[in-house]
């Protein structure tokens, strides 16, 4: 019961890294696109620009990690659940705005944005099934 | 799965947080057994029994009887 509990006080911990580990991402992923805008500058300095958000995004997978490890049974199939419901939406997101970028109905648009939205559509369908 | 976990909590008069505490899972978790939206895994449905001191088959009936589940004994 003891480890139990320690668990719990673990996962509560961590309920804060995730949303933070966010943010950090998002804020340093449009930093670096302000950043690479600004003309003229060392090509390191794009390069630099352009891995900026990595290390958030690291932070991101480590802190996802720790609250998978400390989740329980019901919990982890919720996330298995959404996932397999974000794989075929995301997929088919994907394709379908592929096919219109080809046929010239749309410009050219950065895909991934749309992907964390499959994610959640799964994980509040989920949520609601064991509700 | 019919089960009487509801039951078996109220007359403890533990909330589903305190059971949740005890068997070291989710509210939400004891939320979705109750209300037979989600099946206990094995080690999970053995901590239940273990913890109310009934076997499997007095707190589960995987058949559905509603009044099957009724029927059970505390192990002495």
């Amino acid at each position: 019961m003891t480890a139990v509990t320690q668990s719990q006080v673990k996962t509560s911990k961590l309920d804060w890294m995730v949303p933070a580990s966010v943010a950090g991402f998002i804020v340093a992923y449009f930093g670096a696109r302000i950043l690479m805008k600004i003309p003229d500058l060392p090509r390191a300095l794009y390069f630099a620009a352009a891995l900026l958000p990595a290390p958030a995004f690291l932070w991101f997978l480590w802190s996802m990690a720790r609250v998978q490890k400390h989740a329980d049974e019901l919990q982890r199939r919720i996330q298995l659940e959404a996932l397999a419901i974000a794989w075929p939406l995301s997929l088919a997101i994907v394709m379908t705005v592929s096919l219109l970028q080809k046929a010239g109905f749309l410009g050219w648009e950065p895909m991934w944005v749309y992907l964390p939205s499959t994610y959640f559509v799964g994980l509040i369908w989920a949520v609601r099934r064991y509700q | 799965m019919k089960n009487r976990l509801r039951i078996l909590r109220a007359e403890r008069n533990w909330t589903q947080g305190d059971l949740a505490e005890r068997l070291g899972v989710s509210r939400q978790t004891i939320n979705a057994i109750e209300t037979e939206k989600y099946d206990p895994s094995l080690p999970l449905a053995f901590d239940m029994a273990r913890l109310f001191a009934m076997s499997i088959e007095s707190i589960f009936d995987p058949y559905g009887d509603p009044n099957g589940s009724g029927t059970a004994k505390e192990e002495k």
